[in-house]
């Protein structure tokens, strides 16, 4: 129980001598890739992202990411089938709701400087809900799927605790059983505050 | 900027339709069990007129007799195109029996077959009530809606609805091209069912 504690100690008394910890609320835009690009093409700005992180030795972050994601387009003169036996043409609304939940790590290459670089890696769970309605039907694929995404940002210090922030982060939501897979590329402008 | 997401993100579902037109659907539905393979039972009946379904005490404007014809030709049209051929009446070793109907109340997922060209034929069939084909949709006011029944697998009591096809609220829109749209949407309803074809 002794070695547990000091080891505690040791931990914690690196932690607070090497961490940093700032936050960053984004405005979250998406553009759909690859086979989601067939389903919906459309540029969307709907969406907001909060991203935590814990910065050590001014390099190195752990964090979580939680975003938003909404994309939608009305594609006319479509033809859907519903089920084995009937067919629909007509408007079809389709839309996505995506919540991606992640754990990520990040490097950051030139801290110090006026604009300062990072690439990271998330992983975790995304839900995602995918409708096309057409009239009074409605085709869905939602559920847990494992998301994943690498990021590219930028750090732009506006005074001692505010930075402007800007990421791309390429958002992966695997193949479920009965769905499919989903990407699109999320594009994140926002502010992190913090001491960092 | 990041609060003003927060703002835009209001709905899960943004846009969608904002008229009653933007929900115009032309659908086709086939039952199950239905067989359209036999390639020479190919003859069937319909009578001269569109039907009314639904609540029939309501007041509503009758089909203009024009705009009936000219439906009821690009039916029978589209029916000869896939190797059907028109009887004339019901003596005639008919195989199918065709209807043209106007749905003139929401929500009648059961209907009345309300008499008409079809009493004379299947005196039985007036009168009662049946579900159309396995569909349990929501039909709107103003449906054009065509159904066909296969005679040779039906029986006294329990007409077999082979197909069904409409064109959802065409009926009900004010629109001056609903003559267009609706001769449009019976050649879609055709181009949706090729499994009709006997020929």
């Amino acid at each position: 129980m002794k070695k547990i504690i000091i080891a505690l100690l040791v931990v914690f008394s690196f932690g607070a001598q090497a961490q940093d910890y700032f936050w960053s609320l984004t405005w979250d835009h998406s553009l759909p890739m690859g086979s989601t690009a067939d389903k919906i093409s459309a540029y969307s700005v709907r969406g907001v992202g909060l991203d935590n992180r814990w910065v050590y030795n001014e390099k190195y972050s752990l964090g979580f990411y939680m975003g938003w994601h909404t994309m939608y387009e009305a594609k006319e003169n479509e033809t859907s089938v519903i089920n084995n036996n009937t067919t629909v043409y007509g408007t079809q609304y389709r839309y996505i709701n995506s919540i991606p939940l992640a754990l990520n790590a990040h490097y950051y290459f030139n801290p110090h400087d006026k604009v300062s670089f990072y690439a990271g890696l998330g992983a975790g769970g995304t839900w995602l809900n995918y409708r096309n309605e057409v009239n009074l039907w409605a085709i869905i694929d939602k559920g847990w799927r494992f998301g994943w995404y690498p990021e590219v940002g930028l750090h732009v210090p506006l005074n001692r605790t505010t930075k402007l922030m800007a990421a791309a982060k390429y958002q992966n939501a695997t193949a479920r059983k009965g769905g499919d897979a989903y990407s699109y590329l999320s594009l994140n402008f926002g502010l992190s505050w913090g001491f960092f | 900027m990041a609060f003003g997401a927060v703002a835009l993100m209001a709905s899960c579902y943004p846009g969608g339709p904002s008229y009653v037109e933007d929900y115009d659907i032309t659908f086709a539905t086939k039952a199950d069990g239905a067989d359209f393979s036999d390639k020479v039972a190919n003859k069937f009946f319909m009578p001269n007129e569109i039907f009314d379904i639904g609540d029939t005490n309501q007041n509503v404007d009758p089909v203009n007799p024009i705009f009936a014809a000219k439906v009821l030709a690009r039916v029978e049209a589209q029916m000869v195109e896939y190797g059907y051929t028109r009887v004339a009446d019901t003596s005639m070793g008919e195989n199918y029996g065709v209807a043209v109907q106007r749905l003139i109340s929401d929500n009648w997922v059961t209907y009345y077959w309300g008499g008409g060209g079809y009493c004379g034929w299947y005196p039985y069939w007036c009168g009662g009530y049946y579900p159309p084909t396995g569909s349990t949709y929501n039909y709107q006011t103003g449906t054009l809606y065509v159904t066909m029944i296969d005679l040779d697998n039906s029986t006294p009591t329990l007409p077999f609805f082979v197909w069904d096809a409409g064109i959802s609220g065409l009926l009900s829109s004010t629109q001056s091209n609903t003559e267009a749209r609706a001769l449009n949407g019976i050649n879609k309803m055709f181009e949706l069912s090729p499994y009709l074809k006997k020929n």
